[in-house]
């Protein structure tokens, strides 16, 4: 990739400096507020944002700054591991599928009947089943997720498998693997790298929608769907409790998506 | 045209059998015995083996499938454990204001996303056109339930325009139930406004570079005649198909937003089996949307053949 391409797209790059932000502001958490996310001062509770406490306190006192801060460790971690796994796990089975003929229609059959059940409703179903815990979170998501992975790895890797040089591998005498591995998987991990940065923003969205109605990432652990849910039981007294978590998620999937289009943008020379 | 009828839907056959495997399996996920999951701890251990023996666990997981999909084609699709009546009526109870909000945010997403994209795809590269990217790019990244979040506070709390909470059914009058259900609309329906807006942009971007038009506009044809009547139609096939998934990604928001306005339909349903571990509820709320998803794609693909003969003759 050009990155002196990249440095010219505006979107891409304010997206990457946002994203960048929000990571790095939830690894120095600890640094940055000197509160702890699970410390409570029952008398402080539902205080207004004021210089002691810039995000203002929740309902049992705890420091929203920190809660944020911390949730995003959490929100972002689910949506980070969800995203690597499911760009593993979606590109063998594209690959895959896309090698072995009678494994394809296999492969595909699944995706597409995964595919048919939309994703937040089936994430709500397997976290019912499963019960709420983070763990559990991660799992449902890469299950709705890697359909789309796999059918985006899938197409590229047929039309490079067309090419003569595949072909030449194979008359070689090369083993499968090292034909798929090697030699088509370079081709297909551009697209795949542009889906998996949709797929990370989108399972933080979940990941919030699943905590936010209870079978997410369960209570005192501040995640921005388990906050968001609180402050809405207080929504008529406690702005605060929305807007700040509220905003600080936007950005970052904001962040995600600009991201996402800048690379896709770089990658796809019709789109010029 | 026959043809392609045909195939595509013996297309479907196989993502049902996959659909309701998956939907089947879902409660085998549960951790332990279904049986004892749903009656709780409290149960005695002859309550629990009769729940076994009615939900038909102690058989092997094949045979129970088959019983499984053998009652859901006879009308069997289950029993509430909480709830009276049948699961049709159950389900139909709480999927009219569900479809109703669903198409509500649907309609008012078209109503600003198509123009707003035709705009953007028009004068592109305009203060216009970057304006609207912003707005779509925003659409896009604000979930529906925190939007949702905000109108509440923004418009209830300090406005007090629009109910922020509650339902009432379009028997009470049509004013009404609009008027109720407006903030969950809007909340449902920006990011679908976002995506359409997107797409009529690019589709319609697509077709203004085609040659025939270049054509066109050298022969002279009027800017907006070349604009709606000759550009518009080509670009009309791939919004037809946002439109058809954003309906099913509506109704599955929908589950979302309905926690928030305190709308009693599908999405208040599925909370509240989840809390009384109700799960067959749950299984037939999953599946009956599926099958919905799967017959609206295919509608979305019968229309996309009528309206382009390529898309059938292709292979």
């Amino acid at each position: 990739m050009d990155i002196k391409k990249f440095l010219h797209n505006k979107m891409a790059v304010i997206g990457g400096i946002i994203t960048i932000i929000m990571v790095l502001s939830a690894i120095f958490a600890p640094m940055l507020t000197s509160y702890g996310p699970l410390d409570m001062v029952i008398s402080d509770r539902l205080k207004a944002p004021s210089a002691a406490h810039i995000f203002g306190t929740d309902t049992f006192g705890r420091d929203l700054f920190s809660r944020v801060l911390y949730g995003a460790r959490v929100s972002i971690g689910v949506g980070f591991s969800v995203s690597i796994l499911t760009m593993i796990l979606g590109m063998t089975v594209g690959l895959y599928a896309s090698y072995y003929k009678w494994l394809d229609n296999l492969l595909m059959r699944v995706c597409e009947g995964l595919k048919a059940i939309p994703a937040t409703l089936l994430a709500i179903a397997l976290m019912a089943m499963l019960g709420a815990s983070t763990k559990n979170v991660i799992i449902s998501l890469v299950i709705v997720s890697i359909p789309d992975i796999a059918r985006i790895s899938r197409s590229s890797a047929l039309l490079t498998k067309e090419q003569t040089y595949i072909e030449a591998m194979y008359a070689l005498g090369a083993k499968p693997n090292r034909i798929i591995w090697k030699n088509i998987m370079p081709n297909v991990i551009s697209p795949v790298i542009v889906q998996t940065t949709y797929i990370f923003a989108s399972a933080i969205i979940v990941e919030a929608a699943l905590s936010f109605l209870g079978v997410g990432v369960p209570a005192p652990e501040p995640s921005w769907g388990n906050i968001l849910s609180e402050g809405k039981t207080v929504i008529y007294n406690s702005w605060w409790m929305i807007v700040f978590p509220g905003i600080y998620m936007a950005l970052t999937v904001l962040g995600l998506n600009m991201f996402g289009d800048g690379v896709r943008d770089l990658m796809d020379p019709t789109s010029h | 045209m026959k043809k392609y009828i045909i195939k595509r839907i013996l297309y479907i056959i196989p993502v049902f059998f996959v659909i309701s495997v998956v939907v089947f399996l879902l409660i085998h996920l549960t951790p332990g015995d279904p049986a004892r999951i749903i009656l709780g701890d409290r149960a005695t251990e002859a309550k629990v083996l009769e729940l076994r023996e009615t939900m038909g666990l102690n058989k092997p997981i094949v045979v129970q499938y088959v019983d499984w999909i053998c009652g859901f084609f006879k009308g069997d699709w289950g029993q509430s454990v909480f709830m009276k009546g049948t699961m049709q009526e159950i389900l139909l109870e709480h999927i009219k204001p569900t479809v109703s909000l669903s198409i509500y945010a649907l309609l008012l997403a078209l109503i600003f996303s198509i123009p707003l994209g035709t705009i953007a795809a028009k004068h592109r590269g305009s203060m216009a056109d970057h304006a609207i990217s912003v707005f779509s790019m925003f659409g896009i990244s604000i979930p529906s339930f925190l939007m949702g979040l905000l109108l509440v506070l923004l418009m209830a709390v300090k406005l007090n325009i629009l109910p922020s909470s509650g339902y009432k059914p379009i028997e009470s009058g049509l004013l009404l139930h609009i008027k109720y259900l407006t903030l969950p609309a809007i909340s449902l329906g920006l990011m679908e406004a976002g995506l359409i807006t997107r797409m009529t942009r690019s589709a319609l971007l697509e077709v203004l570079n085609a040659d025939y038009i270049k054509m066109a506009k050298a022969k002279g044809v009027h800017p907006f005649v070349l604009t709606f009547k000759h550009a518009f139609r080509n670009a009309l096939l791939p919004i037809i198909t946002v439109i058809g998934y954003s309906f099913i990604d509506l109704l599955s928001g929908a589950v979302v937003v309905e926690s928030i306005f305190n709308i009693p339909g599908v999405g208040q349903l599925i909370i509240n089996s989840i809390v009384r571990r109700d799960y067959q509820v749950i299984q037939a709320i999953v599946l009956v949307i599926a099958i919905m998803n799967v017959v609206i794609n295919l509608l979305v693909d019968l229309i996309y053949g009528i309206a382009d003969p390529r898309v059938r003759l292709d292979k």
